[in-house]
Parts: C-alpha cells; structure tokens; sequence
C-alpha cells in the first residue's frame, strides 16, 4: 500500500504537466482542448489522491516520498521531499476534487475567451504549486508551493489585464501578499535559528521539549500568523480579497475560496506542535480570526456586488476556521475548510453562472427572481445559502458548530476569553445567516429588476457548467456528516486528523451543556434568516404598498411600522455599521497599506538626491567612507 | 639574496591565465588582418573555454593546496572554482558582444584582447594569496574595463561612463594601496596569511585595521558597496551593454574573491570592531541597492543598482566568510554570474543598436511577440528575485544561513526584508512583459550566439535551483582556505 | 629610529631655503624686459598653452615611456641574475616576446607612421 501511495507525489506533476502543455501548445490547440487536458491533469490528480487517502487510511501511517538532499551546507541538510499523512491528504482530495469541478466548469464559462489555453496553464499551475504548498514536508519546499500559489493569483486577478482596474488589483493583492511572506521568511529562519532544522516533522517533533510559552516560540508563532494573514486575508492584511474579485469567477471560487485562502489555515495546523508549546501566540491567531470574521460579516451587509459580497463572507469563514485553530481545534478548522471549500466554491460557481447569463452583470439590484429562469443554479445557490448559514443537517451547520463549541471549551483561551469569543462567533453566525438570505433573496427570489436588454437573454448555463454545481451542492449537504459533533456519535474527521497534529486543551462540559450549545447554534442561524425575510421580504411588501400611496398606506405604516424600522435599523444603522466598516477597511487599513508603499518611493527618492551624476560628488562620497573607517579606527585608538 | 619560493611554479594552477594571455596577444595579432570583429571573438572564445578546460581540470586533480610563487598565486578551491565563474561571464559576455559589436558599429579589434586581459586580471585576483599580485591583478582587471566602458567613442554617455570610471577607479586603487602599506607596515609581509600571523598579539593592530580599513574600501569600490558604489550606475548607465554584461559579472566576482579571502584571513586578526564596519556598510548597500532600485524606469540602470543590492548579500557572506560563507559566496557568485549575465544579454536583443531604449515601456508585450525571450527575462528576474526552486534563491539561502551560523542575525533578517522588496522591481518587468499591450510592435535583435549565451544562463540558473548539492558541495570539499600560511 | 629621517628633511629644507636668501642677497638686479617676462622653456609665450596638440603626439610619448621601462626592468634583472639565472632569462625573453608582439601591432597600426 505504501508504494501505492508515492503514487500520489505525481499529482502536482501531473498538474505542472497540463500547465506546461497548455502553455508552450495551447495557442495551437483548439478550443476545448486546453480545458480537457487541464481537466484531466487534475482530475487525474484526484484519482491518485484517493489512492493515497486510501493507503493512509489503510495503515494509518504518514508515508514520505524523498527526493534526495537538496543542499548540505555545514550544519545545514535541506532534504526534499513529500509527506503524505492525515492532513496533507484531506486537502490534496480538497484540492484536486474541487479543482476538477472547477476546471471543469471553467470549460463552459471561459467558451470564447481569448486567452483560454493560458487561463488553462495558469490554473494547472496555480493547482501544481497549492498540491505542493500542503504536500511538502520541509518549510522550504512549503514555501515553494506558497510563492508559487501568490504568483498564479497575482497572474489570475490580473488575468483581464487591458483593464487597468484588474491589473491594479493584481497588484494589491501581490503586495499585500509580501507582507505575509516577509513573516513566512523570517518564522523560517528564526524556526531554523531555534530547532536547527526545517523539516516539519522534526521540528513537530522537537516542540514539545522546548521551554514551554518562551518569547522565541511566540515570536516564531505570531510570524507564521504573520504568513496566515497575508494568505488567508485575515485582519489587517484582508483587503486584496475584495480586489481580488477582479479575476475571472471559476478563479474566485478555486483560488480565492476554497483552496488558497485557506493556506494560512493549513499552516498553523501543520504547525501545531509549535503552537501547543507558544500559548500565547495561539490566543492571538484565535482572536484575530474572531476580529475579522465579524467585521468582514458586518461589510459584507452593506455590499451590492454579486461577488464582493461573496468576498467578505469568505474573509468571515476563513476568520472562523482561524478561530478554530487557535482554540486548538485544528480538525475542526480543516473541517470548515472541507465544507467551506464546497459550498463557497458552490456559491462562486453559482454567481459565475448568473453574471455568465447575465453578460457581465454583477450589481445585486439589478438582479432579482432569477431562481425562476434559472432552476438548477437557483436550487444550488440554495443549498450553499442554507449551508453557510448554518441550518441544521447541512454542513456548514456541523463544522461551524464545531467551531463555535470549541472556542466555548478551550483551555487556550483563558476562562472569560473564551466565553468572549464565543459571543462573538456566535453574532458573526447570526449576521452570516442574515447577509446571505439577503444575498440570496435578492439574487434569486422576489421581483425581477433586470434591464431590459438584459432580461430577454438570461438562460441557464450549459451542463458543463450546471453538473459541477450539483456535485458541489451533493457535497455541500453530505460532508458534514465527517464531523458529527463528538456527544452524539463517532467524529471522524477529528479521529483522522488527530494523527496529523498536535492535540488541543479541552474542558469536557456535559451532554445536556453541549445540548444547548447545539441548539443555540440552531436558534442563532434562525434568528438570522428570520431576521432577513422580515426585512427583506415583509418589509419590502410594505414599502411597496406605501409607494403605491394607496389609503391603506397610513395605516400600514402604523401598524407594521416595518419602514421605519428597516429604515432606521438597517438602512441607517445597519448599512450605516456596514459603511464604516468598508470606509474604515478602504481608507485607513488600504490606505495605510498604501501609504507604507509610498514610504517606499520615498525613501528611494532620497537616496536618488544622493546620485548626483558628478564625479567629485561621488569621490567625496567616497573619502566620506574611507574617512569614516578610519575616523573609527583613530576612536578606537583613542578609546584604548 | 635568494628569492623565498619565487621559483615554484605549479603550471596547472597557472595554466588557466597563462592561456587567457596567449590568446588575448593572439587575438590582438590575429585582429589587425581581420575583415570584422567575429574573428577575433572566435579566437577570444576559444582561449576562454581551453582555460576553462585547464581550470576544470584542476578543479577535479583534487590538488587543492597547489600553489605558485609560494603561495602568492593560489590554486585552491575557491580560487579555481572562482576562475571558472569568471570564464563563464567571459564566455557569456563574448557570445553576447559576437554580433552586437557589428550592428553597434563599435567593431575594433581591441575589443576582445582587452576582455580577456580584464579577465585575466579578474582571475589574478581571485587567484591572489598576497596583496602585490592582488593589486597587480586589480590593475590588470581594471586599465582594460577603463577604456572598454568607453569603447562608444562617438557616444558622449560612454565617453562620460568611462572617464568617470577612471577618475573614480584610481581613486578606489589609491585607497586599496596606500592600505597594503599600512597592513605591510604593520605585519613585515604581504602574504596574507604570514600578515595575520605577524598581527597576532602584536601591538601594531591598530595599525594594521587602519589599513584593512582602507583595503576594504579600495575594494569595496570594485565590488559597488555602499558608500564605494556610486559608480555603477552611471557606468553601467553610459557604457554599452555588452560590457555592462562583461563588468557586472566578472569585475564583480573578482572584487569579492580578493575580499573573501582577505576577510576569511586577514581580517580576524585585526579589531574586530572592522567586521562591525563592514556591517555597517552591507547593511547600508542593502537597503541603498534595493530602494534605489525600486524608482528606477530604465532597466540597465535598474539592473545597476539591483548589482549593488546583490553586492550586499554577497557581502553578508563576507561577514560569515570562517562559517560557510566562503562557499556560499561562491555558490552565489556562480548563479549571479549566470542569471545577471542573462538578463543582460535579452536586454542587449531588446534595446536599439546604440543601446538606447531601455525603458520598460519597451518590454511591454514581449511575452507575446517573444515568448521564448520573455519566458528566459522571466527567469532571470525570479532568479534575481529569490524565488524557489531557480538558483538565485539557493544562492540567497545559503548566504542567509551562513550569516545567522555567524551570528548576524538583525543582518539576516535585514536581507530577508530586503530581498522581500527587490521582488517589487523584478516583478515590474515580467508584469510589463506579460500584461502591458505595446502601442508599436517591439522591435528586437536576433542574435544566434547571444541566444545560446541566454540559453546557457537559462539552464544554469534553473539547474543550480532545482540541483544545486553536487556544485555547493565541490566548493565546500578542500581545505577550509588555503591563506599562504 | 627615524630621528635620522627627520633630520634628513630638516637638512634638505635648509639647504633649500640657504639657496634662495644667500642668491637673493648677492645676486646683482638688473632688470630688463627681457628678463620680467615669463619664461617658457626657451619659447616665446605667445598665445594660450590651451592648444590642441595631435594625438600623435601622446600616442609616441606612451611608446616611448613603454621602451623605456623595459630597459628599466633589465637592471634589477642585471643585478640578480646569478641568483637564477635560467629562469631570469627565461622571464626576460617572455617579457621582450611581449613587448615585441607590442612592436608589431603599433607598427601595422601606423603608429609610426608621422604624416
């Protein structure tokens, strides 16, 4: 079995493969071709996954595929090589599955684009570097595949680059980036400086006998949140997710949703063993996936564009699986990745298909009762709705559930921080629910408000495109069932990944205790919806009846007073809440982001003042320096 | 009166710059009946490559402690190794230059002579175990790349590039001599490591820093380190590309084999508080080279100062030079020899015949009228960049590990910053290659021999990424240095 | 040590200084046009020194200077060459072989050549 499972360290050639066809003979290929032969280079990938989930599942043991020492420098082997355990498998099936349906997808949706053969390579390539990214076990070879992955979403959202729009948001999103890989870097070295090693599995397993909670540890732990954030958009480095928008919509749903997103996710996991030993670090991921899962659920209230609104939700439940993994419950974080990865690719793919029928269009008010032409996208977009939001028996309900409980139970958190957290997990769920019925409604259900040009075109889109929605939308019901919460029945997912990494401190409340944090859970996602239709679809009733200026409209206002209170409470209030926080987002956090990008010029405009182009300015430089060596030396001297 | 070890001559330590004179009088004869410049870069590339020969032979004797003139001229590892990076940039620069010099009008026989004297100068340097045959071989680098940054003579930005070069070079060569003094004054010799046995609890240290003080200097001119480097981008800027190509590689190279070796031998026995000096100044090329390079439009000049920023990495290994360093320079200097020379060389294939045109603009849409040129830019600026799996982020690994083995570390972390801003400025040009449309259709020089220099650089910077154990492991083998004790 | 050095300095700069107040004092004025003018190696200073000379000019001054240190080469040569005597020889046949490829090129370039 094990032989069989080395199989799996082709997957990511396979994947580089398909790049490198479609981008050295993709302009001779005719149209479909390019997207068959990225399609089967991943979906081939996928086969050799299960393989190798299989062949974990069967032993139980890690396998690792070696290549050989890579550079052996004094104190230094760097050796290459692939681990395939518990974890690295589940996302590679995450990876290559949902990259299939997406590439598949992307056959319809990409029909008669220009660049097709090289949105094909680059999407293979993004594929390559993301299998390596949670296939490596060395933080080298992990950051091989974590450049490679910026690089094709850089390439990607500036993927239409005759809009300078997109080409601009490339951009923020490849500086931004850097910030994070700065930490990368630096928790690299300082992670060699420490364990004198940078293969993974040592350093994981040296962790626990270091001096527990030092101030290295810490460092090495906030550095690699440091890392997370860039990646994974988490507070204060989430604003490119947004931009990020810019790329065609199969990108979002892959890149920006279901697998990129969630590196910063997978590398606290993978680094957990650190982090059982670096408290104090641990606490800070929590509350900074806490912080931004409740302000990126308050924006994405006030937003109008289709997939911007889809944005903010997934900085939000990426914000969750960050919780979850600072709690210390890092299945459960992986878990939300699973079921994030279907139904947020699900709701991507969904958009893609409206905007696809619409023919470009993505303003939310300009849509509108689209459910009714559309069925299947309709019906699917339904699902993952109900799924995000947390509706019992889909899986968005069991592994958000997981996760709030967890922050509810850890013993990282402290007693009252934990407690904190879980209020405000809790409201973070409740806007969710509420801002994604909102999507939905005004998407899907209610009246039509589309332009006429545009309304006599909407149609559903081919099957190649409508299929992936299913099996996403069968998935996004059935795999939460993994993770049953642990009181009631055998938790899978937890079992399979608490070989993977460290465990986490756990206070065990009793059955009647975790009863009721279910059915809070429950009642949160409730409140929300109902929260939603009141608005959305009770008062929308009213006020139409109140422009219709009937007589009854006095008396309506009077007895429902749902305008005034729609108005005042979220039109005011509500949308007034959401508008800072996009104008807080948009002019402090990018524009100091921006800022710190000017710095930059500024500095080297300083340094251009310097470069005179005159010879004896440059040769006084010079006996500047030279004096200043030996003005030193005479100091010594003198010193002595 | 006897002449102490001047008559051992080990012929295969010196084979490799005896056959770069040869051929570089042969060319010269050869250049005054030839119709073009093509004869004599034939001639220069066949001299190049039997040295190359003679060096990789001896490279493999395993003869690691040969020496000539009693241990005056080295023949050990780093230094052979060293030759052969120089002969590379030698041979790329040649190929690049074969039918550049033609279509640039700057054909004079002379050409190639003087590039094979410079790289006979640059190997004598990297070669030198004490500080006369290092001046000597600084001088012989220096005089020929003079007049070779002028080589444009009708150009007034050459003419000004090579004066400037001059004025300031003696001045560098000046302050590197007047050093030799003061450390011959001190110790009563000049081979390097008879100097650092000499310094050893004597009283005249003081003395002696003073003068490594100004070698450091004087060399620290050739190899572009702040504050020494305000040179290299207006030379870089005025001279023609195809001895930018030359310059930036092997002038480079020979600058930091003279400062390794004088820093893995002399240098520990002076204050320590030099090592802290020359802290001072890798950090402040660190941040000069990259800022600098960060508001640069014109590529060649951006390329300039991104050579000053790779001056400061290099000289990060300077500092680590008894713990690894030495090897990681080495290995540094190979890929930046390969990747730097390369993207050179397509700059050479993109800009007009007077080498005019370097601005970014011109790049834009390359990846579609060039794919195959604009894939290799691509590389190079990765390379440069440090990104994975391409040789130049080996290079900036094993520095960076060397530096924190040293105990650097603020310098490592410094580097890593910095490095993390260089992708900036590289990335600009692969974004107007791939995502700018040009308004006119770029117009590119075809040139089959530069294509086989970019193609040569291409698959060694990519092999050097992907293999790098077999190289880094022959330049670590061998004793640690051989110093001339 | 170096007290003899700085003697030495001291001795010079005395003489000097001995040789200009003694010829100041003796020395009979008799001033004429002829001897207020500046004095320019014999010639007349008519005109600016600022002229262009031909580059000939210094191109013979650099050949000359290049034979003239060959020759300053061959005495220490001289001095020791029992100390080695093949291998001085042989240096010194290399260094004329060098200097006569030198001979050759200048000569076809037409260095000589004054037109």
């Amino acid at each position: 079995m094990t032989d069989l499972v080395q199989w799996a360290a082709l997957a990511p050639l396979l994947a580089l493969a398909g790049a490198f066809v479609n981008g050295l003979f993709g302009r001779s290929l005719k149209e479909p071709a390019p997207g068959i032969v990225g399609s089967v280079a991943v979906g081939a990938g996928f086969v050799l996954s299960l393989i190798a989930f299989f062949g974990v599942a069967g032993t139980g043991e890690a396998v690792r595929v070696g290549f050989g020492d890579f550079l052996t420098a004094g104190s230094f082997t760097l050796a290459l090589g692939f681990h395939l355990d518990q974890l690295s498998v589940l996302m590679m099936l995450i990876i290559t599955g949902v990259g299939f349906l997406i590439h598949v997808y992307s056959i319809g949706y990409m029909h008669g684009d220009p660049g097709y053969s090289r949105y094909f390579a680059q999407l293979n390539l993004f594929v390559a570097s993301m299998l390596v990214l949670v296939m490596a076990d060395s933080f080298v070879l992990m950051f091989v595949g974590w450049e490679g992955v910026g690089v094709c979403s850089f390439l990607l959202i500036g993927f239409w680059y005759r809009d300078l729009a997109n080409a601009s948001a490339g951009r923020k999103a490849f500086i931004v980036n850097r910030v994070g890989d700065v930490g990368f870097l630096l928790a690299m070295f300082l992670t060699f400086k420490v364990f004198g090693s940078l293969d993974i599995q040592t350093v994981s397993a040296m962790a626990p006998t270091m001096l527990y909670g030092s101030a290295v540890l810490t460092g090495i732990g906030l550095l690699y949140l440091l890392a997370a954030a860039g990646k994974s958009a988490q507070l204060p480095l989430h604003v490119w997710l947004p931009d990020a928008m810019a790329g065609p919509t199969p990108v979002s749903a892959l890149i920006h949703a279901a697998t990129m997103v969630t590196a910063g996710v997978y590398l606290i996991a993978r680094t957990s063993a650190v982090y059982a030993v670096a408290p104090g670090a641990l606490a800070t991921v929590a509350w900074v996936g806490v912080l931004t899962a409740l302000v990126a659920a308050i924006a994405a209230v006030g937003q109008t564009d289709i997939k911007r609104i889809l944005a903010y939700s997934t900085i939000s439940q990426v914000g969750f699986m960050i919780a979850a993994v600072g709690a210390g419950a890092y299945w459960a974080g992986i878990f939300h990745v699973l079921t994030h990865a279907f139904f947020k690719a699900l709701l991507f793919l969904g958009a893609g298909s409206v905007i696809h029928a619409l023919g470009g269009e993505q303003d939310v008010r300009k849509m509108g009762g689209l459910g009714r032409r559309m069925k299947v996208t309709g019906t699917t977009a339904l699902i993952a709705t109900l799924a995000i939001a947390g509706v019992p028996f889909l899986s968005g309900f069991f592994s958000k559930d997981a996760i709030v409980v967890a922050t509810f139970t850890s013993g990282v958190l402290g007693g009252v921080g934990g407690e904190v957290l879980y209020a405000l997990l809790m409201i973070t769920a409740g806007i969710t629910a509420f801002y994604m019925f909102r999507w939905y409604y005004l998407v899907f259900a209610g009246e039509e408000r589309l332009e006429r040009a545009v309304s006599d075109k909407v149609h559903e889109s081919p099957s190649v495109m409508t299929v992936p929605l299913v099996i996403l939308a069968v998935g996004s019901v059935l795999v939460g069932y993994l993770g049953l919460p642990a009181f009631l029945a055998d938790n899978r997912i937890a079992a399979w990944l608490g070989h993977a990494t460290a465990a986490g401190e756990f206070s065990h409340p009793s059955v009647a205790t975790e009863w009721l944090l279910l059915l809070a859970s429950v009642l949160v996602a409730f409140i929300g919806l109902a929260l939603g239709y009141w608005v959305y679809v009770v008062g929308k009733g009213a006020m139409a009846r109140r422009l219709g200026n009937t007589p009854l409209a006095g008396a309506s206002r009077g007895a429902f007073g749902v305008d005034a209170l729609y108005k005042a409470l979220f039109v005011d209030t509500g949308s007034g809440t959401a508008e800072a926080v996009t104008l807080l987002d948009r002019e402090v956090v990018d524009r100091g982001l921006v800022g710190l990008s000017g710095v930059v010029p500024l500095i080297g405009g300083l340094l251009r003042r310097w470069q005179s182009g005159q010879v004896r300015a440059y040769a006084f430089a010079m006996l500047l320096g030279a004096a200043g060596l030996l003005a030193a030396v005479a100091l010594v001297g003198v010193l002595k | 009166m006897s002449f102490p070890g001047v008559l051992d001559i080990d012929w295969n330590v010196m084979a490799p710059a005896v056959s770069l004179l040869i051929t570089a009088i042969v060319a010269l004869v050869f250049g005054l009946s030839a119709r073009d410049s093509r004869g004599p870069a034939a001639v220069a590339l066949i001299g190049v490559l039997t040295a190359g020969i003679f060096a990789v032979a001896h490279l493999f004797s395993g003869n690691e402690s040969a020496a000539s003139f009693g241990l005056r001229y080295l023949g050990d590892v780093p230094a052979t190794a060293l030759t052969l990076v120089i002969l590379l940039g030698t041979a790329m620069a040649i190929l690049v230059s074969w039918d550049q010099l033609e279509r640039g009008g700057m054909g004079q026989p002379e050409y190639y002579p003087l590039m094979l004297l410079s790289a006979l100068g640059a190997v004598v340097m990297a070669s030198a175990g004490d500080l006369i045959t290092l001046i000597l071989g600084l001088e012989i680098m220096s005089l020929p790349a003079y007049a070779l940054s002028a080589w444009r003579t009708r150009d007034r930005q050459s003419e000004e590039a090579g004066m400037k070069y001059f004025l300031l070079g003696a001045f560098g060569s000046a302050m590197l001599i007047y050093g030799t003094a003061l450390l011959y004054g001190a110790s009563g010799s000049f081979v390097y490591g008879a100097v650092a046995a000499a310094l050893q609890g004597g009283n005249l240290t003081l003395l002696a820093t003073a003068g490594g003080a100004l070698v450091l200097a004087g060399l620290g001119f050739k190899a572009a380190l702040a504050p020494f480097h305000q040179w290299a981008p207006d030379v870089y800027t005025g001279a023609p590309t195809v001895v930018v190509t030359f310059m930036s590689v092997v002038i480079k190279v020979g600058a930091f084999a003279a400062l390794l070796r004088i820093a893995a031998t002399v240098f520990p026995a002076l204050q320590p508080w030099l090592l802290t000096a020359l802290a001072v100044i890798v950090a402040l090329t660190l941040v000069v080279g990259n800022f600098t390079a960060l508001m640069q439009r014109g590529l060649k000049r951006m390329l300039a100062y991104s050579s000053v920023a790779h001056a400061g990495y290099l000289g990060l290994a300077l500092l680590a030079a008894n713990h690894g360093g030495v090897a990681a320079a080495a290995f540094y200097l190979s890929v930046y020899a390969l990747m730097n020379a390369g993207a050179f060389a397509v700059l050479t294939l993109v800009t007009d015949a007077s080498d005019h045109g370097d601005d970014l603009e011109r790049f834009a849409g390359l990846g579609r009228t060039r794919p195959g040129l604009a894939a290799a830019m691509a590389v190079f600026m990765l390379s440069l960049g440090g990104i994975p799996l391409l040789g130049g982020f080996t290079g900036k690994v094993l520095v960076f590990q060397a530096t924190i083995d040293a105990g650097h570390v603020w310098l490592a972390v410094l580097g890593i910053a910095t490095s993390v801003v260089a992708l900036f400025y590289y990335f600009r040009v692969i974004a107007y290659m791939y995502f700018r449309e040009s308004s006119h259709a770029p117009h590119t020089f075809r040139s089959t021999p530069a294509r086989v220099a970019i193609a040569v650089a291409l698959v060694g910077t990519v092999l050097l990424g992907i293999l790098p154990g077999w190289w880094h492991t022959l330049l670590s083998v061998g004793p640690r240095f051989l110093a001339g004790y | 040590m170096y007290l003899e050095v700085l003697m030495m300095f001291l001795a010079a700069g005395l003489i000097a200084a001995a040789a200009l107040v003694v010829g100041g004092l003796l020395g009979p004025k008799k001033p004429g046009e002829v001897k207020l003018s500046a004095y320019e190696s014999g010639v007349p200073a008519v005109g600016s020194a600022r002229e262009r000379f031909p580059v000939h000019f210094y191109l013979v001054a650099m050949v000359f200077i290049i034979f003239d240190l060959e020759t300053a080469f061959f005495y220490p040569l001289a001095v020791k060459f029992q100390a080695a005597p093949q291998f001085l020889f042989a240096n010194a046949v290399i260094f004329v072989a060098i200097l006569a490829v030198g001979y050759v090129y200048l000569l076809r370039k037409g260095v000589l050549n004054w037109k």
